[in-house]
């Protein structure tokens, strides 16, 4: 995400940053953004919590 | 050390305090002077509760002498992270927004302790919301490791991993939804269980994630997390992940002994990307240890970390975020540094992301159940390695390099850490054992046969 689509998603969240953080609060969401890419591979399952042995 | 009450065991003092040789008055006299000389360099305390645990103590003894012993948590001192309530005892959840909370009732988990007679000393230091720190700008500070105060303590249950490691309490009550439980343990050198999920009652204790939030117990050894699991396990309707199972002594089997288990290697979770060097050659030696016990070890094969790790991250952050949102927008001033950066992320995460994250932990409860139908125990790191300098703990740190006790979280499986072994630095390091769902009973087995054999668990910081 680019740093105006990062503010565009805090705005549209009602969020407040202050400056001298959003640094390192990009780089947060670069590392989510990166996790949740893995996500699209994962394959469809039942639910198997009440199963599990 | 020159206190010689200060590292009694609950076993020990239990059996003690039953025998009419040790009393409950002066066991928690002992405790709160102690408190008093060394913690304020430690700040595990936030809340003492000096006269709640001097009444408790009193009625205690009275109840014995008068032949009425409950059992082995009577007259027992014990300690509560911020994060479980206490009827008329502030509870803060280590957060400014919470600054003049007090609870009317107490915590589920907290009221079978205080049931079975144990004694209460006080709530102890939580990062905030059990998610954020180590910040300085928390309701309180953080509590600083008993061996090395510039080293982080672990968290969540910070406090409680400090005032074990520094004879402060024979007992306490953690949360656990990333490792809050086993990485305090970890780094300050005690043990902790977080139990299967649905075991114990959460009732009454401030959530980050409804489905990957978990109580469990801390002590200084296997045999006292086991006393305390007795005590705790059960099934409770005021918690909805409340799950009833078959009462269980779940002390019945620690001297088994470990021949004949079978342990799992987990490969997969003990990688030079998430682990130290002396973290992995510390699980290394533990499983050499259960070879020489005479158990069955081997290869077992889990999935990755980094998968684990995606499904609690996102999980627990859509979870915390639908508890903060408002608050967040509102008074985010008054969140710490480090919680707001992470809960901040909520809104970052779509649906569709949620509910494939969900999905992605229904395939790894299945294809770590597959994965144990070979082995009893599953054998892994208990942290990334010994205690890392609290300054240099970031806001994403966990993000970036996922936490090895994360795993259990997601499956829902009993996890128990203890240590096994001592940095160059004279640190702790842990390893972890899970098992299956509801199988408590054989982590807390095998764990007491490595801590029968060796005496990491003995090692005590230089406190005093």
């Amino acid at each position: 995400m680019t740093s105006e689509e990062i503010a565009q998603t805090l705005r549209a969240a009602d969020l407040t940053l202050p400056a001298d953080e959003m640094k390192t609060f990009e780089e947060g969401v670069a590392i989510l953004k990166a996790l949740i890419a893995r996500l699209d591979d994962a394959p469809p399952t039942g639910s198997s919590q009440d199963d599990a042995s | 050390m020159s206190d010689p009450l200060a590292y009694l065991s609950i076993a020990e003092a239990a059996a003690q305090i039953k025998a009419g040789t040790l009393s409950p008055v002066d066991l928690t006299e002992a405790m709160i002077a102690r408190r008093g000389t060394i913690d304020g360099a430690l700040g595990s305390f936030v809340t003492p509760t000096d006269e709640v645990a001097r009444s408790a103590a009193k009625a205690a003894e009275t109840e014995i002498a008068a032949g009425r012993y409950r059992g082995p948590l009577h007259g027992i001192p014990v300690v509560l992270k911020e994060a479980f309530d206490t009827a008329g005892i502030r509870t803060t959840v280590g957060s400014k927004l919470l600054r003049d909370r007090v609870p009317e009732a107490d915590a589920t988990a907290w009221a079978r302790l205080r049931d079975a007679g144990a004694v209460l000393l006080g709530k102890l230091e939580t990062t905030e919301f059990c998610y954020g720190g180590p910040s300085d700008d928390s309701m309180f500070a953080p509590a600083r490791n008993p061996w090395n105060a510039e080293c982080y303590a672990g968290g969540s249950s910070s406090g409680a991993g400090v005032s074990l490691a520094s004879g402060l309490a024979l007992g306490a009550l953690g949360t656990d939804t990333g490792g809050s439980i086993r990485l305090p343990a970890a780094y300050c050198g005690i043990t902790g269980l977080m139990p299967s999920n649905g075991l114990v009652s959460r009732a009454g204790v401030f959530p980050l994630s409804a489905t990957l939030d978990h109580v469990g117990p801390m002590a200084r050894s296997v045999e006292d997390c086991a006393i305390l699991l007795n005590v705790l396990a059960g099934y409770d309707a005021a918690d909805p992940g409340s799950v009833a199972r078959p009462a269980l002594d779940y002390t019945a089997d620690l001297g088994a002994g470990a021949k004949g288990l079978r342990v799992g290697l987990a490969g997969a979770l003990a990688g030079e990307e998430a682990v130290s060097a002396d973290g992995i050659a510390a699980y290394h030696a533990a499983a050499e240890t259960y070879r020489a016990l005479g158990a069955d070890v081997r290869e077992v094969d889990l999935p990755s970390l980094t998968d684990f790790a995606t499904a609690q991250i996102v999980i627990t952050l859509v979870e915390g975020y639908a508890i903060h949102e408002k608050d967040l927008q509102a008074r985010r001033a008054e969140y710490s540094y480090h919680s707001r950066m992470r809960l901040s992320l909520g809104p970052f995460i779509r649906a569709v992301d949620y509910a494939r994250a969900l999905r992605l932990r229904d395939k790894l409860i299945a294809d770590y159940n597959a994965a144990m139908a070979d082995v009893d125990v599953v054998l892994a790191p208990g942290a990334p390695g010994a205690a890392p300098k609290a300054a240099g703990v970031g806001a994403f740190q966990f993000f970036s390099k996922p936490l090895v006790t994360m795993a259990a979280n997601v499956l829902g499986v009993p996890a128990l850490g203890f240590p096994a072994g001592m940095s160059e630095d004279g640190l702790p390091l842990a390893v972890q054992l899970m098992s299956k769902r509801f199988d408590d009973a054989v982590v807390l087995r095998a764990g007491a046969a490595f801590q029968a054999a060796t005496d990491w668990h003995k090692a005590r910081p230089p406190v005093g």
